[in-house]
């Protein structure tokens, strides 16, 4: 180091900021950057230390105490005094004061346009820095486009008329003439811009209504200020920021003749792929043509893409606009209708109906209007194709597939145990990847009790194992499935010892099936690679076990444990039991009974195992209660002995309905955690309103489905409590609850039904699109019953859950698949047509919509007695009334 | 990101010139195109479309922020091209103007070139309108758009790296795709105006009636589709279109191509949301074991800008199978010699202007493979034929079998994708030290 260093260093650790100040004073440049390397040094070991100091006494603060402050402030007066821009943001010197700025302007360095080039390249934050130096004479204006939009927050701060948008811009007559005109140029970004301050402004700090007000005043030209709003919507900023524009070109209320010159601009608009410009420029062009000031040549040319629009008020309005063209020019009425008819391949019923309405008004019949209407003719709708006889030649043939039939449901697939080591490798390093494959999970635990890790190269897979359980932030967090799985890795491949991984949100989340898995790997890792098999692995993927190989398996070698057992018994398959039982009595003990019980055998005294024998009634008649069972061990709750019966029940809370399920018999607060057929009845009654028997994960999710196959009515009581059809939480696992309904082999009870109709009216596209498919899978195979479909619908009608334009769009999916679905869609719908009319959903003239075309289409007129009473004692008007009086004249 | 230097702006080549032929030499002149759009409303849409493709980001990884990347240019004997992935490269958008979308070529020369569209090239394009004059300008370090009213002008900029190995891996994918369904634009405007704005779970888009639905479970030749509100782009250029063509591919990515008078905009989604282009590894199998191939040699001497690459007629010229040249083709495309277009199911040739012997240095799971093979971490032997190799990386071995179906591997990341992401650096390492 230099004495010269030395002689700085000293000067700094004085801490004497007035002192360092004069000693740089009107110093030249290039001696100042003698100094730059020791003063970098020093204050980088400034920050260190303090750093360090932090660390030591185990607290973080921002606020130093006075001499780490006093140091802190000759840093930055130092390194503003010699370093340049780079180092000064490595050394992190933040400056602000005015005293900071002091220094920068007896300085004057070369890098300030550099810097403040820098800071607008990072966005628009740190843009006040850049005006304090522009307003400070250090630099020029910079041309930056974060530049200008700083301006946008720093002077929408005002909470005062003295510090109002109005008053600030009066004030600066050079950004008025330039920069101001710039800001309708840009588009602005997601933490800057326009629309995305004035959202949150106050009445004062609103550049709208400053700019206006200025406009009033006169301070701003008017009319450049409303050409400037229609050349930044001819930019198509994206939606919520053209928005700002739209809404500031009305604020300034055009007047006929302003907007008679902007006419041009007004139709360029119609273009636009922005939906809510072309709304914009429709109405304004809607105005015009109520003052005759729209010419119908110039409309013909422009409006074409308006009648593309997603949006159907648009659609609607132009129209209108050629509805009056056609009266005021009359020579364009073919070229209007020909227009017109494009709009035909609308995807809504409404604005066909106005196609037509406005075709029949215009009443031209020529070539190019019949080509134009029968290239739309399959896609209008069953109701108004009749309308279409003036222009189509012909029947017009239905949109759904005549012959196609939905695809059925899935059948359960042969599930094979591992073979060899080698396999279980494969499968095992597989599910640590994707533990929602719950059947090769399955596989694996099997694996695992059979096979032995001697002579396997496992230890890539124990590392992987380790790798995943110390992951942080990650769904692994939430399931129980991927951690225990890891633990049991670690144990089977790396001779670990097992130590169970508890759900680490339960405490929260309340005891859930996770437990019964836990319990079953407990038993597993008792006896890695030493056990002849488990009983309860599952023989297909819909969790069943043929009873026959139970019975074998529990002649050879028995079972792990409780867990193990209860699993076996609870997925005893329904096919061959009588079979099995023929050799079941060789299976000794209480298992024994309990196994020859669930297989139909007569004559079995329960015994004392009450999980054990609660397994065997549910699996030996999971839809009725076993009397002998139920009698024995009185306490059990619901869906011990039997299904456990509910009803769903509604509360408003707000604006929101909650739902919860009241069920007959009352969980025992001790429940044991081998009956996992109450823990599915504990309903969402825990610390919060959250709490879920199966979990809040995917694969703890597909897992429970396959704990008791038998019982599913039980299993879809857990999915009616969780999903939530509005999706004010996301909860990406209930889809899964879904799944078992599509096998060939589940019979959908009411709970099924109810969580089927809940799901069509689900928010979240993955929930309603597995209820569709779930529909159509039940359809397909014969399991869809009008009847179940219908009362869950009526349950679910008058509810409060629902919002019945969402049925709509799911069951209209479900229709057009085929004309048998859309038969048992009419069918369950007249069905589910019950209730207090008075609770009926604001929105139900959907679901009424839907109901018509489909009885059009089928030719069908309403039969139901109660549906027809339900209709007639509704007392809403519009369009509810118009199709209620629509359906009962079928 | 980082920047890669190019080497050379255009390729040499013998063009017709009055009176014979001339030879253009690298260098020898700036304007590589200028001419005007027959259909000014589609191409400018189809021009934002793509640029609304890159400035998106589909999938945010964390600590990542959405940077905006820049469409790569390239004009072809016959063909106007732009290119451009997504901020995560798991989208990829294309539009091919052919010379019937395009009229008054004034210039054609051969070459690639790549520019940043900003807020005021793409505030021109939305300016244009069916009658708006659009001529476009393509030059080595510009593209510049005239629309009579305003002319804008964009400058080059560097290349990201990761769109250089995207656009080889994209062309695997493309040139493997089958036509699955092909529908009208009514058809298609509805289809997407149904789906939801997003969506996490994978859906399969399958034929009903003339008309598309998106299902939740996979069908005979349905498409599988995840993120599909990547697909929401397509909406504002279906009413101008006359059809809408989809593609699949056997591990999950898709296409979707809108047709159009002289004009087709591609579409091409990665498997998941998740998975830029990029990161996938469709020819890295290929390349570990190019250097002994002859034949790629031959094939990449026979390429001139072709538009379209018949293999059957390039395998007559090169003396070698069809099938080695297609091989040889796909591998061309990871050094960004050739491109594929699934509207003409044909090949292209084209250069992009970088130091193209650097795009293999770019793959780390090769160069990790490489490195395993350098450090003798990889024994092999034959068995049945089956190749078993152990694969020692870091403390623990690695198991791997090469067959004729395929490669497995016991590591982690073949766990994960099954082979679907291309293999990993112990199967490359064992396929390397297997050719010798």
């Amino acid at each position: 180091m230099s004495r010269k260093d030395d002689e700085i260093i000293e000067l700094l650790e004085r801490g004497d900021r007035a002192a360092c100040v004069e000693f740089f004073r009107g110093m030249p440049e290039k001696q100042r950057r003698t100094f730059a390397k020791a003063v970098l040094r020093w204050a980088l070991e400034l920050e260190d230390q303090w750093v360090t100091k932090q660390h030591a006494d185990g607290r973080t603060t921002t606020s130093r105490p006075p001499r780490w402050a006093k140091l802190g402030d000759v840093a930055v007066a130092a390194g503003l005094a010699c370093l340049n821009a780079k180092e000064i943001d490595r050394a992190m010197l933040f400056f602000h004061e005015d005293a900071d700025w002091e220094i920068i302007e007896d300085r004057r360095p070369p890098w300030l346009e550099a810097w403040a080039q820098g800071y607008l390249d990072r966005g628009t934050k740190l843009v006040w820095k850049v005006m304090e130096a522009v307003d400070r004479g250090l630099i020029e204006p910079p041309e930056h486009e974060h530049y200008l939009l700083g301006h946008i927050p720093v002077w929408g701060r005002g909470t005062g008329p003295r510090s109002s948008v109005a008053s600030r811009l009066r004030g600066e007559s050079a950004f008025c003439t330039h920069g101001l005109w710039r800001l309708f140029e840009v588009e602005g970004t997601s933490d800057c811009s326009l629309a995305g301050h004035d959202k949150y402004a106050g009445p004062h700090g609103c550049w709208a209504d400053g700019l206006v007000k200025l406009s009033a005043d006169g301070a701003l030209p008017r009319e450049r200020l409303l050409d400037a709003s229609l050349e930044a919507l001819a930019r198509d900023f994206m939606q919520f920021r053209a928005g700002w524009f739209s809404r500031f070109h009305e604020q300034l209320k055009p007047t006929t003749e302003e907007r008679a010159d902007r006419q041009d601009a007004y139709l360029h608009l119609l273009g636009s792929t922005i939906p809510p410009t072309v709304a914009f420029a429709v109405k304004a062009l809607a105005k015009l043509d109520k003052a005759g000031q729209l010419s119908a040549e110039a409309l013909l040319g422009a409006i074409e893409p308006t009648l593309h629009s997603r949006t159907k008020a648009t659609v609607n309005q132009a129209l209108r606009l050629l509805l009056r063209a056609s009266k005021r020019s009359p020579e364009c009425v073919n070229e209007i209708a020909v227009t017109a008819a494009r709009a035909l391949s609308h995807e809504s019923a409404d604005v066909q109906k106005k196609v037509l309405d406005l075709l029949d008004q215009l009443g031209v019949y020529d070539d190019s209007v019949r080509e134009e209407v029968a290239a739309a003719a399959e896609s209008v709708a069953a109701s108004l194709r009749n309308r279409l006889t003036p222009w189509v030649d012909g029947a017009v043939s239905t949109e759904a597939v005549e012959d196609a039939a939905p695809g059925g449901g899935l059948s359960a697939e042969r599930v094979l145990p591992i073979a060899s080591g080698e396999e279980l490798l494969k499968v095992l390093a597989a599910v640590l990847e994707s533990p929602t494959e719950v059947v090769e999970v399955e596989r694996v635990l099997d694996g695992m009790v059979r096979l032995s890790s001697e002579g396997l190269d496992t230890a890539a897979l124990v590392k992987r194992a380790e790798k995943l359980l110390v992951r942080d932030h990650d769904e692994r967090d939430e399931d129980p499935i991927a951690r225990n799985l890891c633990q049991l890795t670690r144990c089977w491949g790396g001779g670990a010892k097992w130590k169970p991984l508890r759900y680490s949100t339960e405490t929260y989340r309340g005891k859930s099936t996770a437990r019964l898995f836990i319990l079953r790997l407990t038993e597993i890792a008792a006896k890695l690679g030493r056990a002849a098999g488990m009983l309860s692995l599952l023989t297909d993927t819909r969790g069943w076990i043929d009873p026959e190989l139970l019975v074998q398996r529990a002649l050879e070698h028995g079972s792990l444990g409780d867990a193990d057992q209860v699993l076996a018994l609870l997925r005893l398959g329904t096919e061959g039991r009588p079979r099995a039982l023929e050799r079941a009595g060789e299976v000794g003990g209480e298992f024994g009974r309990a196994l020859r019980f669930a297989l139909g055998a007569k004559g079995i005294r329960v015994g004392t195992t009450p999980w054990l024998w609660a397994a065997a009634a549910r699996s030996r008649d999971p839809r009725h209660v076993c009397a002998s069972v139920q009698k024995r061990f009185p306490e059990l709750g619901p869906g011990g002995a039997g299904p456990g019966s509910c009803t769903p029940r509604t509360k408003q809370r707000g604006r929101h309905h909650s739902l919860s399920l009241e069920r007959e018999a009352v969980v025992p607060k001790d429940l044991s955690d081998l009956i996992p057929t109450v823990r599915f009845h504990q309903g969402a009654k825990g610390r919060f309103a959250d709490v879920n028997a199966a979990g809040h994960c995917p694969s703890l999710v597909k897992w429970s489905a396959l704990v008791a196959p038998g019982c599913t009515e039980d299993y879809f009581a857990v999915g009616i409590e969780r999903i939530d059809v509005d999706w004010v939480e996301v909860q990406w696992e209930v889809r899964q609850f879904f799944e078992p309904m599509l096998y060939t082999d589940v019979v959908l009870g009411p709970n099924a039904y109810r969580l089927l109709v809940l799901g069509l009216a689900a928010k979240e596209a993955g929930q309603w699109g597995m209820a569709v498919e779930c529909c159509l899978a039940a359809i397909g195979d014969g399991r869809f019953d009008v009847e179940g479909f219908g009362a869950a619908f009526a349950e679910w009608l008058t509810s409060g859950l629902i919002t019945a334009g969402r049925w709509q769009r799911s069951l209209a999916e479900v229709a057009r698949v085929s004309k048998d679905s859309a038969s048992l869609v009419r069918r369950g719908l007249e069905r589910g047509l019950r209730g207090d009319a008075a609770k009926a959903p604001k929105d139900l003239a959907k679901i009424l919509d839907l109901l018509h075309e489909l009885c059009v289409e089928a030719e069908a007129r309403m039969d139901d007695a109660e549906a027809r009473a339900f209709l007639e004692n509704l007392t809403k008007s519009g369009k509810t009334a118009a199709l209620r009086k629509e359906l009962l004249a079928l | 990101m980082t920047a890669h230097a190019y080497r050379y702006a255009h390729a040499s080549a013998l063009e017709p010139r009055q009176g014979g032929f001339g030879c253009v030499l690298v260098g020898d002149h700036e304007g590589l195109f200028r001419g005007r759009a027959l259909h000014p409303r589609t191409t400018a849409l189809a021009l934002r479309a793509l640029s609304q493709v890159v400035m998106q980001r589909y999938y945010m990884p964390p600590g990542m922020f959405a940077p905006l990347l820049d469409p790569v240019v390239t004009v072809g004997r016959s063909t106007l091209r732009f290119e451009g992935f997504s901020g995560c490269c798991s989208t990829y958008a294309r539009l091919d103007l052919t010379e019937d979308g395009l009229e008054n070529v004034e210039e054609r020369a051969l070459g690639t070139t790549n520019v940043d569209f900003q807020g005021s090239m793409r505030a021109a394009l939305a300016k244009v309108r069916d009658k708006t004059p659009l001529v476009l300008e393509v030059g080595l370090h510009a593209v510049a758009v005239d629309t009579g009213e305003e002319q804008v002008v964009e400058r080059k900029v560097p290349f990201p790296v990761r769109w250089l190995k995207g656009l080889g891996e994209v062309q695997a994918y493309l040139s493997r795709m089958k036509l699955a369904h092909t529908v009208g634009r009514g058809e298609a405007l509805r289809f997407l105006r149904s789906l939801p704005r997003s969506s996490r779970h994978e859906a399969y888009v399958e034929k009903l009636g003339r008309g598309l639905r998106l299902a939740q479970r996979p069908s005979k030749d349905a498409v599988r589709v995840t993120g599909v509100e990547r697909l929401r782009e397509l909406e504002g250029l279906v009413p101008l279109c006359k059809e809408l063509r989809v593609y699949r591919d056997d591990f999950g990515a898709s296409a979707w191509v809108l047709v159009f008078e002289g004009e087709t905009y591609t579409l091409c989604l990665s498997p998941e949301r998740w998975r830029g282009f990029s990161g996938e590894g469709q020819l890295l199998s290929a390349l570990a074991t190019a250097d002994a191939d002859d034949v790629l040699g031959r094939v990449r001497a026979a390429l001139h800008w072709q538009d379209a690459l018949d293999p059957a007629v390039l395998a007559q010229e090169v003396g070698a199978p069809e099938e080695s040249v297609r091989e040889a083709l796909a591998l061309l495309a990871s050094r960004g010699l050739t491109g594929y277009d699934l509207s003409t199911q044909a090949w292209f040739h084209r250069v992009l202007p970088f130091d193209l012997d650097m795009v293999e240095s770019l793959h780390s799971r090769l160069n990790a493979a490489r490195k395993l093979v350098e450090a003798g971490a990889v024994a092999k032997q034959v068995k049945d034929g089956i190749v078993e190799g152990q694969v020692k990386s870091g403390d623990v071995s690695y198991r791997v079998w090469l067959t004729a179906d395929g490669a497995e591997c016991t590591c982690p990341w073949y766990a994960k994708h099954r082979g679907e992401r291309g293999p990993c650096k112990h199967v490359l390492a064992v396929q390397i030290e297997a050719e010798g």
